[in-house]
């Protein structure tokens, strides 16, 4: 089945690349497991950040890219302070 | 005998209507001729000829002047057959035309589309922004001068849009309707690069508060004007070669005609041409019939059309909506949903019913057309409910098929409800008459009326057979279906009716009581630009009458009122005086109470419209009479009601009808151009028109 | 400072349950219609019945808007009108601020069980109230005007009209305290109280109501267009009992209930079992607050129920972010409607039943007394509802049916600006100003996001002209435009938002107050999905001693922050100032999230969108991968490459590193 974009599950329930068929996570409650993670300042992510979070917050503020491992293509962009974990999560039954 | 011609053309028919003063009356219907409507007109002129036995060119010759309902003016909208046009704005501004309000993302949609949001778009843009330009210059809300007018920017922009081969240029810039010297020097400008290059100044087309719509109104009245006038100008000299010397006038939106020679400088107010027609006929009728207020009603084959008539005149509205922009030019307020007899009846994905507005057209038409429509409309219901007989359908011209009208409703309405076909078409009628009378009471009661106060009139091939019903809902007084000489070219008959009407308006927003001495001022210079154009039209008329009016609201509401103001020089008591006309007016659209003078009052635009009433009117002729019982033509089992069900009722046939005759529901009237369903509790007279009218019938008149 | 516990603050929380109890209410008896009635009900009086109560709200709405005087509800649509039934469930909303539909139900259940026996509830009365926590609106501002009908002596159903008011009271002009640390900085909530009795207005009541406010006349105005709706109202449903009678009616109101909540279980069983998770971040919680405050939520949909679990959630702050449970559902509710139900009847008395809501009370969007509420439509509630909005567009797009209706975080904030002081006129104002309507919507599946189309709570918001604007109030535009770069980068571009500039102007004063407040200005708020960016951060700027005057005597009109001179201040999230005749403010708004990836983009469109003014040739390079050539068209061969590059660089791979592990790959 689809799942987004970027992503389906195969017939033996793992998740896999739509772009490059490229295995992202090993099962629907794991689904991501494979992915890369890369994480940068803010600012980098471009002109749509116009301000140096330090500007209005102490904490430093992260742009973090998880990306499919084959063919690069980005699964999931979040900017968001740089200690929290990451709570844009999902998972099937 | 000079005569008087309506040619109304449609995106199907064009219909046609000529009288004189003695009772001389033609009718035509011809099928339109898309792109080249003027053949058609033509082709109408020749029909109307021939229900005379003369000879066209004679009938011409002998033609004071024709009004034209025309579809150019929208039909160029809708299809995009537009000029090319750039565009001048204030600097900063640009965007405003593209941000549309936001609105502009669900105006004019109906409710279940604006609920799926994600669905909703704003339309394409009306110039790409390659062809708009900004220029430096601004003037405040005082009507000062913030930053003279950039004459160098402005030339070297003129150029750039040349050089990009537009045909003409529309000018909006911020506060213009105040102060439009800015505009006028932008279009000496303009015409230093380019004479004669068509160019409209939004302080001309609608000099009114509101950039946006200001702007869009000029925009689309450029794109426009150069079409109209390519459409009218030929027309024009093809009329002359055949010995026409009269005038010819286009309807307007706002219900008064305009000369052909000045439409297309405002080609705007031509953009509900061909939508007024029929609220003028019914406003022709109700003085007629000394009828005071009047909803017209006009269901056709893909639309449901409202206006009202109060007082002897359309009422009127100030903007409309098209494409999903906000045009503001005044319009008779004619409101329109898709609704008509060829509307189709669907389960939507949560399995309710819902009708329209869709519609099966002309083609395929309804399934029991049999012409490979596979979809159940109303027309469909009306068949299998008994309303319609199939034999007789427009005179016997067209015959329909009962047993596809049936397969339809039962695949896609009844098997799914785990319905009875009977059960589902008496659900699709009373839906359809259900959202019909909400439609029409949304618009008679925001108008500030009360429907109980008024007559409905109901034309259209399909609004007969259901106008009982609708308007028992609405509990109007009785219903009035034109059936007399009038009946197949009711709009035709309007603009063979209808006046000159100009309208000249002026935003100035101002916190009452205004300065008596600043309104009449804006009154008189009014007044002297529609006297100078009235002039221009080149005709003669019997009256001239000037309507002053102006817009009026409590401080800082969105909406204004438009309140009556006496004609004349005024002071201080006649300002006071409106303003206390305004919020009676006010208490009586939204309930007593609901005023609140502390508050304050602003007036925003000052408005007149001139009404020129031309020499020849056309009269009715009287139908026959007689007295006695009428004898009904058959029996059938009619569903009428859905608190009776289906029912025997008597048949009529409408040529055997004379005025002064009496038919009690439950009954059908069979007419060459429609059918008259009459539920029970109803009773229909036939008027010394020839029209039959509706009345319901109260417990203690039952027999 | 700390928190003092309000004894006997908790009688005002309502919990957002059906009624618990079946009575009694003081003398007022319900009217109840039996479940054998409204299962016999007939499929055509049904519809017949339904268009009706649909076209009652919508009558309602249109009755508001033409009598309101504030320019929040004419031109913003910020208000909402709905139909309850007896016992205060929600049978249908109008269509306008779905915010302001979502707690109407919690409204007419406490004034039915707080206020029956004691002042009484009787024919030709209604109740005014700006509590959130008893609910209604979602803060103070949001005053609701809640109107009982009686049919032959019971009590047969509710109708009520919420809208914002520009002010009352509270420390701030505008009621939006910028340094309030709790509610009693801010305009004090109203329990219900009899504001007409039988068909009169009171005179007292009103007068305990306007004098709070800095416009009561405004506010006065928009009071009688709340009383004015529910007449409206109340006619057309007396007139609908008196055709069908007062059973057939209430049967109808059920069904409508019903029937939502069995089509949304229908759909909900299409869609996948599974949990999707999410946050929402927001900076500054007051003036001078440098926190960050998030809101997290946990979707689970499990055959036919989906569950909100937030949490994890912040504790509520010392500020004026918080929103009450009203809040909470608040942004809950819009997204369901517009996303999930968009083919059904808006009846959330039907919605509210296919879901469970688990929130602890104590967090900022379920706060408890006396947490400051004043910004909870806008912050905490709104913040809710990106966070929710994009879960479910997750769980839909799934659906290549359902996910048609899906859209990426829509503008994730509302960029409040406020004007206050003395207008041209010589009058007193304050006034919000409603610019930032026009957000951006996120991208769709399909399609871009809507440039400038909205935002998502009002389906039908709309904006002032600048005329209406500089006509009203004491200001002059520089600009109001379409912002580049704002919409969220993906393989759909999400809806860009906008900017307005504006110097104060002929105020016989000079100078004109100035309340700002907007978060999404260190943390971006509206999320792309599928790996797609968020829209842009909030961006308003302050520049003092401009030579905006002498570049108009000079005869030209500045384009650009750049052009305007003088000192340049970044605004905080939140700000209290004056602006004088010399000074700039500058807004900009937020747009939509991106769907998808931006490297997928078809170059041509990047082209487009750099030729049209959404994307700027320095984001089409390094966000997009698309190198432009001449004449403004995209170079194929060189966007390949450049793209290959920027996806190296994206996972922290030079460009000249070889592939990663190819074990990956199968
Ligand atoms: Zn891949």
């Amino acid at each position: 089945m689809i799942i987004d974009f970027n992503l389906c599950t195969d017939e033996n329930g793992a998740v896999v690349c739509r772009h490059c068929e490229t295995t992202i996570g090993d099962s629907r409650s794991s689904p991501m497991n494979k992915a890369l993670r890369h994480a940068r300042p803010s600012v980098d992510a471009g002109p749509g950040i116009h301000a140096d979070p330090a500007l209005f917050v102490d904490r430093g503020i992260m742009l973090r890219q998880v990306s499919c491992p084959g063919c690069f293509t980005l699964l999931r962009t979040e900017i968001v302070p740089a200690e929290e974990p990451s709570y844009r999560e999902w998972s099937l039954r | 005998m000079p005569y008087v011609i309506g040619i109304d053309t449609g995106g199907t028919f064009t219909d046609a209507f000529a009288a004189d003063q003695h009772n001389r009356l033609a009718t035509a219907k011809t099928p339109s001729t898309p792109p080249n409507f003027a053949d058609g007109f033509l082709d109408a002129i020749d029909g109307l000829a021939g229900d005379l036995g003369t000879d066209p060119n004679e009938l011409l010759a002998n033609t004071e002047y024709i009004v034209h309902g025309t579809t150019s003016t929208l039909n160029s909208l809708v299809t995009g057959d537009v000029a090319r046009v750039g565009f001048l704005t204030t600097r900063g501004h640009a965007d405003s035309i593209a941000i549309m309000n936001m609105e502009g993302r669900y105006a004019g949609l109906g409710s279940d589309e604006i609920q799926h949001m994600a669905r909703t778009s704003k339309p394409p843009a009306l110039v790409p922004c390659g062809r708009i330009a900004e220029i430096d210059e601004r003037i405040d809300h005082k009507g000062a001068v913030i930053v003279p007018l950039d004459e160098d920017g402005v030339r070297e922009s003129v150029r750039a849009l040349l050089a990009d081969d537009v045909e003409a240029i529309a000018v909006s810039l911020l506060w213009s309707f105040h102060s439009p010297a800015h505009e006028q020097r932008v279009r000496e400008l303009i015409h230093e690069e380019a004479p004669g290059l068509y160019v409209a100044l939004s302080s001309e087309v609608s000099p009114r508060i509101r950039e946006y719509s200001r702007s869009v109104t000029t925009l689309m009245n450029t794109q426009v004007g150069p079409r109209l006038g390519a459409y009218l100008e030929p027309l024009q000299a093809r009329l002359r070669e055949r010995g026409f010397t009269g005038g010819l006038m286009v309807m307007q939106g706002s219900g008064g005609c305009v000369s052909a020679a000045d439409a297309p400088g405002r080609a705007i107010t031509t953009i509900g041409s061909v939508l007024t027609g029929g609220v003028v006929g019914c406003t022709r009728m109700a003085e007629a019939l000394e009828t005071g207020k009047v909803i017209s009603t006009d269901m056709g084959g893909t639309t449901f059309l409202v206006g009202l008539v109060v007082d002897g005149k359309p009422v009127a509205t100030t903007s409309t909506v098209l494409n999903q922009y906000a045009i503001s030019t005044p319009t008779v307020d004619v409101h329109t949903i898709g609704a008509g007899g060829g509307a189709i009846a669907w389960l939507d994905t949560a399995g309710n019913l819902k009708v329209g507005p869709r519609s099966a057209g002309a083609s395929p038409g309804p399934a029991c057309y049999g012409d490979g429509g596979w979809e159940p409309t109303v027309t469909d219901a009306d068949l299998v409910l008994g309303i319609i007989n199939p034999d007789n359908f427009f005179g016997g011209r067209k015959k329909l098929r009962t047993q596809l009208a049936r397969e339809a409703i039962d695949k896609v309405i009844a098997t799914p409800l785990s319905m009875s076909v009977d059960d589902a078409a008496a659900a699709i009628y009373a839906i359809q008459n259900a959202q019909t009378a909400d439609l029409v009471r949304k618009v008679v009661v925001n108008s500030g009326q009360d429907p109980r106060e008024f007559t409905l009139y109901a034309y259209g091939g399909a609004g007969p057979m259901h106008c009982a019903n609708y308007a028992a809902d609405l509990g109007v007084n009785e219903v009035v279906v034109p059936l007399g000489a009038t009946a197949a070219v009711f709009s035709a008959y309007g603009l063979a009716a209808s006046d000159i009407i100009l309208t000249a308006e002026r935003s100035q927003p101002a916190p009452m009581p205004v300065d008596p001495a600043a309104v009449n001022a804006v009154y008189a210079e009014l007044e002297a630009e529609l006297d100078a154009r009235l002039t221009k039209q080149g005709l003669r008329f019997s009256t001239v009458t000037y309507q002053r009016e102006a817009d009026i609201r409590y401080t800082m509401q969105m909406a204004e009122v438009s309140t009556p103001v006496p004609g004349g020089k005024l002071a201080a008591e006649h300002i006071g005086h409106i303003g206390r006309d305004f919020e009676d007016r006010y208490e009586a659209v939204y309930g007593k109470g609901t005023g609140f003078p502390d508050a304050g009052l602003q007036l925003i635009t000052y408005r007149v419209r001139a009404v020129g009433t031309l020499p020849i009117t056309p009269t009715l002729p009287d139908h026959a009479r007689s007295t006695g019982d009428p004898i009904p033509s058959s029996e059938r089992e009619v569903f009428l009601d859905v608190r009776v069900g289906r029912q025997r009722a008597q048949i009529y046939d409408y040529r055997a009808l004379k005025a002064g005759h009496r038919v009690m529901g439950p009954a059908v009237v069979e007419a060459p151009t429609t059918t008259v369903a009459l539920p029970p509790g109803t009773a229909g007279t036939v008027d010394r028109l020839g029209n039959l009218v509706i009345r319901y019938r109260t417990e203690t008149e039952e027999h | 400072m700390p928190v003092i516990p309000v004894a006997g603050s908790e009688r005002f929380a309502e919990s957002g349950q059906p009624l618990q109890t079946s009575g009694p209410f003081g003398d007022v008896i319900l009217h109840r219609v039996s479940e054998d009635i409204t299962a016999g009900l007939d499929a055509l009086t049904y519809e017949v019945i339904r268009h009706r109560l649909v076209a009652v709200t919508d009558d309602m709405g249109d009755a508001v808007k033409r009598m309101s005087g504030s320019v929040v509800v004419t031109d913003c649509n910020d208000f909402g009108t709905g139909i309850m039934d007896e016992a205060g469930e929600t049978v249908q909303v109008g269509l306008y601020n779905m915010q302001l539909g979502s707690a109407l139900d919690m409204a007419a259940r406490w004034t039915l069980t707080n206020r029956s026996a004691n002042p009484g509830i009787r024919e030709g009365d209604q109740f005014l109230l700006n509590d959130p926590w008893v609910g209604g609106g979602l803060h103070q501002n949001d005053v609701t005007v809640l109107a009982p009908l009686f049919h032959d002596g019971q009590l047969f159903c509710w109708t009520a009209a919420v809208a914002h008011q520009v002010d009352l009271g509270g420390v701030s002009p505008g009621s939006w305290s910028v340094d309030g640390r709790d509610v009693f900085w801010e305009s004090l909530p109203i329990p219900p109280v009899k504001i007409v009795e039988e068909g009169q207005l009171r005179a007292d009541t009103e007068d305990m109501y306007l004098r709070r406010s800095r416009v009561p006349r405004l506010v006065g105005l928009d009071l009688r267009a709340k009383i004015g709706a529910n007449n409206v109202a109340h006619d057309r449903l007396t007139a609908l009992i008196d055709t069908y009678g007062p059973d057939t009616v209430k049967a109808v109101m059920k069904k409508m209930m019903n029937d939502a909540e069995a089509r949304l279980k229908a759909k909900l069983r299409e869609l996948p079992d599974g949990t999707w998770s999410s946050v929402a971040h927001q900076d500054g919680g007051r003036s001078g607050d440098r926190e960050i405050h998030k809101i997290v939520v946990a979707m689970t949909k499990d055959g036919e129920r989906l569950t909100f679990d937030f949490t994890g959630t912040d504790l509520q702050v010392e500020g004026i972010i918080n929103c009450t449970y009203a809040g909470l559902r608040g942004g809950i509710l819009p997204v369901m409607l517009t996303m999930l139900c968009p083919e059904m009847s808006w009846s959330p008395g039907g919605v509210f039943r296919c879901m469970d809501i688990i929130s602890e009370p104590g967090t900022i969007n379920n706060c408890t007394f006396p947490a400051g509420i004043g910004k909870a439509s806008v912050n905490s509630a709104w913040a809710t509802q990106n966070a929710v909005s994009e879960t479910v567009a997750e769980m839909l797009i799934t659906h290549p049916e359902f996910g048609r209706s899906a859209m990426s975080v829509c503008c994730g904030t509302w960029d409040l600006t406020l004007l206050s002081g003395v207008d041209q006129r010589g009058s007193g104002f304050a006034t919000m100003i409603c610019d930032p309507t026009a957000g951006g919507l996120g991208a769709r599946v399909d399609n871009d996001g809507v440039d400038t189309g909205g935002a998502h709570c009002i389906p039908m918001g709309r904006t002032a002209d600048v005329e209406i604007n500089e006509f009203n109030f004491p200001m002059l535009y520089l600009w109001r435009r379409e912002e580049v770069d704002s919409g969220g980068p993906g393989r759909w571009r999400g809806g860009v938002g906008a900017s307005s500039c504006f110097i104060p102007h002929d105020s016989p004063v000079g100078e004109v107050h100035l309340v700002v407040s907007a978060n999404g200005k260190a943390v971006p708020q509206a999320a792309g999905l599928s790996g797609a960016y968020p829209a842009a951060t909030q961006w308003d700027v302050l520049v003092r001693d401009a030579g905006v005057r002498e570049q108009f005597a000079a005869g030209k009109i500045p384009r650009s922050l750049e052009q305007l001179g003088g000192r340049t201040q970044v605004v905080p999230p939140h700000l209290e100032t004056d602006l004088t005749p010399g000074d700039v403010y500058f807004t900009h708004w937020q747009g939509g999230g991106g769907i998808g990836d931006p490297l997928h983009r078809e170059p041509e469109r990047v082209a487009k969108d750099v030729g049209e003014g959404k994307v700027s040739a320095h984001a089409a390079h390094a966000v997009y991968g698309v190198v432009l050539a001449d004449e403004g068209r995209a170079d194929p061969e060189a966007t390949e490459t450049l793209r290959r590059q920027l996806s190296r660089r994206r996972v922290g791979l030079e460009p000249e590193q070889s592939p990663i592990d190819s074990g990956a790959r199968r």
